[in-house]
Formats: structure tokens, C-alpha cells, sequence
């Protein structure tokens, strides 16, 4: 598989991204996987000024991440997923991405949520999914950015 | 007047203009949006929406940031109008002072790419400018 890194972050495309992950992790492909940014022209354009331009970007209904990885034979180059919150990512998921790990990034707070570490907040729905991920056998790491120390999601509840 | 609104990663934003005003004395009709890493979209939406509303006498705002692609640069984008609010990023000290004693002559349209070219060309590399002296021999 050549998802090297699938992350869930309400920030999507943005600086820890672009200038963290990408080049650490040589990223050759990024699919972000959102049904609201597919719809938005105008995120979707700003997103793609962000990127430098030897990075192929996809901006593609969630449910339409592998169809996408199929389309463009993604297989092979070294791809970043990017997923706005847990549900969503639960959503990419079932149609179809296999993976091993999921990287939890910004995951702000907001009514109902609990905080856990100082940029993870997660409230019973995303609990619930996220055992449901590792009983999938799927780590779910929390880490900013590739150099910090990366941390089991769940230890922290 | 236009108004200044600058919004950057950290507390970039707020020193930016404590700096400058250090330098040029009270800048009116100019406020900082600090964005920090646990900030939601939506807090940092409405806090720039209030910034705007804070600094616009009728003539626009220009909206610094620190850096194209980053969160508070995204959000600030979102509010971007023709005439009335213009995004810059990458912004520096030499932009800030340029601004707050040359705006009152111009306006947003003007502003915006002049200061733009005033920050660029104000990013000096040392041993350049020390080579570029008249009647200096290279070594």
C-alpha cells in the first residue's frame, strides 16, 4: 500500500502539512478525501496555490478516496489521505481504504468534546469509532507534526 | 483610512505590531489576531470577523499574515473582496512601517500591491549589499 500517511485534521491542507509532512515524508500525492471541500471551488483553488506544484492534489468527495487512488494509479507513488474528523475518516474507510495506522492531527474542541492532549478532542461517537479502527487492528497514533513522539489515541482517554 | 488587520501563527501578530509601534509610535485602526494551535475555524472566524468590523472606517482593510497555506492565511482568505478587504501574506516588519506612514494617501487597490513590493524589496542579504558599495574592490 502507498498511503504513507493517512491523517484526520479539521485543519485539512495547512502549514504542519505543507511544510511538515509533505517534504519529511516525501509525499509525491495528496488525496484529501471531503465531501465539503469537493464542493467548495474557491478552498479548493486556495488549496491548490498551497501545494507546490510537483505534488498531484485530489479533492474528492470522502467516499471517493480509493476510486481516486485507482483512477490516477496513485499505486506506487507515496500518497497522503487527508480526512477533516473521525466520522469522516470512518466513512472513507468503508468504502474500501485499507490501512495501517491513522494519524490523528487537530481535532479541535466544540460542545460535547472532551479534550485529551492539547490538540485532540474527541467525544463518545469518536471514541466509539476509534475502537472500533483498532479492533480493525488500524494503530491510531497522535502526532502534529513527524518529528514530535508519537502517542496511542486511546491511552489518553 | 484603510485598516490593518494582521493575523498570523502564535502571538506573531500581536509583536508584530508592539514592534512597530515601538518604532513609529500608536498605529490607529489596527488590531492582531493571535491563532493558536488548539484554536478552532469557526473561533478564529468570528474573532477576525470582529477584527474587521474593529478597523473598517468605509475604506477596506488589508489583512496581513505570516504565511500562504497556513490556517490563519486560509481564514483570512474566506473574507477576501474586491475593493474592500485584500489578503497579504508573508508579512515583515520594514511592510508594517511602510504601511502605517503611507496609507492615508492611498487606497486598498493602490495599497495592497505597493506594499507588497515594499516587503519584498526590503528583504536584504548582507554580504550583497556590502559588495554592491561604489568603488569596492573584489577580493
Amino acid at each position: 500500500m502507498s498511503i504513507v500517511l493517512f491523517r484526520v485534521d479539521n485543519r485539512l491542507i495547512h502549514g504542519q502539512v505543507i511544510a511538515s509532512w509533505v517534504p519529511q515524508l516525501e509525499i509525491e500525492a495528496i488525496v484529501v478525501a471531503d465531501d465539503e471541500m469537493a464542493r467548495d471551488d474557491f478552498a479548493a483553488d486556495m488549496a491548490r496555490l498551497a501545494v507546490s506544484e510537483e505534488i498531484d492534489l485530489y479533492i474528492v468527495p470522502t467516499t471517493e478516496v480509493t476510486n481516486t487512488i485507482e483512477k490516477y494509479r496513485l499505486y506506487g507513488k507515496r500518497v497522503l489521505v487527508l480526512l477533516r474528523d473521525i466520522p469522516e475518516a470512518s466513512r472513507a474507510l468503508a468504502a474500501g481504504l485499507r490501512i495501517s495506522t491513522i494519524n490523528l492531527g487537530n481535532l479541535h474542541f466544540s460542545e460535547g468534546k472532551r479534550q485529551i492532549s492539547p490538540t485532540i478532542a474527541l467525544d463518545e461517537h469518536d471514541v466509539s469509532l476509534l475502537r472500533r479502527f483498532e479492533e480493525q487492528k488500524i494503530e491510531i497514533e497522535i502526532r502534529s507534526v513527524p518529528t514530535e513522539k508519537s502517542r496511542r489515541a486511546l491511552d489518553l482517554l | 483610512m484603510v485598516g490593518i488587520v494582521i493575523i498570523a501563527h502564535g502571538k506573531y501578530a500581536e509583536e508584530l505590531i508592539q514592534t512597530a509601534q515601538f518604532i513609529v509610535g500608536k498605529i490607529e485602526q489596527c488590531v492582531s489576531v493571535n491563532v493558536f494551535a488548539n484554536d478552532g475555524p469557526e473561533q478564529i472566524r468570528k474573532e477576525l470577523q470582529r477584527a474587521l468590523k474593529d478597523v473598517d472606517d468605509g475604506d477596506g482593510v488589508l489583512v496581513l499574515t505570516d504565511m500562504f497555506g497556513g490556517t490563519p492565511s486560509n481564514i483570512a482568505l474566506s473574507f477576501l473582496m474586491e475593493g474592500k478587504v485584500e489578503v497579504l501574506t508573508g508579512s515583515n516588519i520594514p511592510m508594517i512601517l511602510k504601511l502605517a506612514t503611507s496609507r492615508k494617501e492611498m487606497p486598498l487597490k493602490e495599497l495592497a500591491p505597493f506594499i507588497k513590493q515594499y516587503g519584498q524589496r526590503n528583504i536584504s542579504l548582507a554580504s550583497e549589499i556590502l559588495n554592491q558599495r561604489p568603488g569596492k574592490e573584489k577580493k
